[in-house]
């Protein structure tokens, strides 16, 4: 059973989350919804105000239409809290805190500082309280002495040594979502995190829009006859014409 | 001067002009290794390697995308023994007047080429690719940040795929070795800075695709595309290659490597 969500309690209007996806689109529910969203897609695909990632690349689109169907916020919202660190797609650490605060599942995340400032001994929880229960949900300590046993401090292009409080806070609300509320993460891990394991990675997000490549598998299926090569779509064969036509056919028509 | 815009078939002796200044694939590899190699090519001063291997290139080209051409301006020299001796000298002398004005290679190589260009066409892909579009043509625009010039040139461009393909010869075309390629010869900076080419010329490119053919037999093909990643990094180190060369000419400074001792760290995958 779909759990609903209130709404109105959120602290703010910038994240709205409804699990209750089953007024959404669901673009695997059928054929004629899949065509549906492949021309959403297609569409957003066109948008200048996605990042690169998404611009002319309507699989991507597609991912983030899924995504954002079900924890309930805007397509725009996903794709511009995704970075894509070495290939993996992971939300901005930010993003899955202000996705938790606006779900109103739990009292907003709070940090509870230990240790003295400037030393590996320095760091915080991440807690908040069920907000049915009352109950509260401590998360693990996460401190500075974690992040150069784990090698996090020193992996270019991290930024612990240069704002170590906003990454004691971020890593320590990302962890309390993966033990509190792992639905939300839908399985993705945090963009800071896949930095501090694998590195910096050029976001592609930073090339420019030009130079953005398109789908690989479209060009295939183009030269090999099918998909169009610029927007990856595949036009449907006869059959399945017939098919989606038959399916939304209402009862009794006949 | 190489015009700005799309030019098909702009002769080699123009495209290849060294010119202080002009943005290309091979000024940048220069660049990224020191502006003073750079600056040393330019001046015509640099010990160039590998010759034979760029006519080799030059003919592998040609013979893949342009067979007809390949077949009416390249001769295969038949072996003529030791040259030493009078009468063969004498006969390759006569076969090379009955040639004149075709390019020369040898025997070996010409089979070799006909090989590797007959495996592309057996290529269910790779075969596709090079049909309906342009060779060699050569896109010029201005690098908007630095003001540089830049050129290059597309092996070929299939405008209704908004596809360009580049064959390359090499050893290994497995994805393993032609990974290695990528990195040595640094094709993600060509793939980047062909694209930044044809977006600043209204042409955007979707498909940078590398057609790897296998110089050994079977002649073995494959096709590779960069993932986004490593476009962007290719885009970073061009990018940073073009600001040093910018810099470099403003200044009229062309430095070496760097001065000092220099600690050298060892690859991850190093033993």
């Amino acid at each position: 059973m779909t759990q609903q969500i209130e709404l109105d309690s959120k602290p703010n209007g910038a994240i709205v989350v409804d699990p209750d996806n089953s007024k959404s689109l669901n673009a695997f529910s059928s054929t004629s919804a899949f065509e549906t969203s492949q021309r959403m897609a297609k569409a957003l695909a066109s948008s200048s105000l996605l990042p690169a990632t998404f611009q002319g690349n309507i699989p991507n689109c597609m991912i983030a239409m899924e995504l954002a169907n079900r924890i309930g916020c805007s397509v725009f919202m996903v794709a511009q809290n995704m970075d894509v660190i070495h290939g993996r797609p992971s939300w901005r650490a930010q993003f899955l805190i202000a996705t938790v605060n606006a779900s109103g599942r739990f009292t907003p995340i709070r940090y509870r500082w230990e240790g003295r400032q400037g030393s590996d001994d320095w760091g915080c929880r991440a807690y908040a309280k069920d907000a049915k229960t009352g109950e509260e949900c401590v998360g693990p300590l996460v401190t500075i002495g974690l992040a150069k046993k784990e090698e996090w401090y020193s992996k270019k292009g991290s930024k612990w040594q240069t704002i170590p409080e906003l990454m004691l806070t971020y890593r320590a609300g990302s962890w309390w979502t993966r033990i509190y509320c792992p639905e939300f993460a839908m399985g993705m891990g945090t963009a800071e995190e896949a930095i501090d394991t694998w590195g910096e990675s050029v976001s592609t997000t930073t090339i420019p829009a030009g130079l953005v490549p398109g789908s690989a598998k479209a060009l295939e299926s183009t030269l090999l006859g099918g998909a169009d090569p610029v927007t990856g779509e595949v036009p449907m064969s006869d059959e399945e014409k017939r098919a989606a036509a038959d399916a939304e056919r209402e009862p009794g028509d006949d | 001067m190489i015009p700005l815009g799309l030019t098909p078939a702009l002769p080699d002796a123009q495209y290849h002009r060294r010119e202080l200044g002009l943005v290309s694939k091979s000024a940048l590899d220069l660049v990224h290794r020191s502006p003073a190699h750079y600056k040393a090519w330019i001046d015509g001063s640099l010990e160039e390697e590998e010759t034979p291997a760029l006519h080799f290139g030059k003919a592998f080209h040609c013979a893949v995308l342009e067979p007809d051409r390949f077949a009416s301006t390249y001769a295969a020299e038949p072996d003529f023994g030791d040259c030493r001796k009078k009468e063969n000298k004498a006969a390759r002398d006569d076969w090379r007047a009955a040639h004149a004005g075709r390019e020369l290679i040898s025997f070996g190589e010409h089979e070799m080429l006909l090989g590797m260009a007959a495996s592309v066409r057996r290529h269910p892909l790779a075969s596709k690719m090079i049909r309906e579009g342009q060779p060699e043509l050569t896109v010029s625009w201005r690098d908007e940040e630095t003001g540089l010039q830049c050129k290059s040139r597309a092996d070929y461009f299939v405008e209704k795929l908004a596809m360009v393909a580049d064959v390359k010869s090499c050893l290994d075309a497995s994805p393993d070795g032609f990974r290695r390629s990528v990195v040595k010869y640094r094709y993600h900076v060509q793939d980047a800075l062909y694209r930044a080419g044809f977006a600043a010329v209204d042409a955007p490119v979707q498909h940078f695709v590398f057609i790897a053919v296998e110089k050994p037999r079977p002649h073995a093909v494959a096709v590779y595309t960069l993932e986004a990643d490593g476009i962007g990094r290719g885009y970073s180190s061009a990018r940073e290659d073009i600001d040093t060369l910018a810099d470099c000419v403003k200044r009229n400074v062309f430095p070496g490597y760097p001065p000092g001792i220099n600690e050298l760290t060892l690859p991850p995958w190093a033993d």
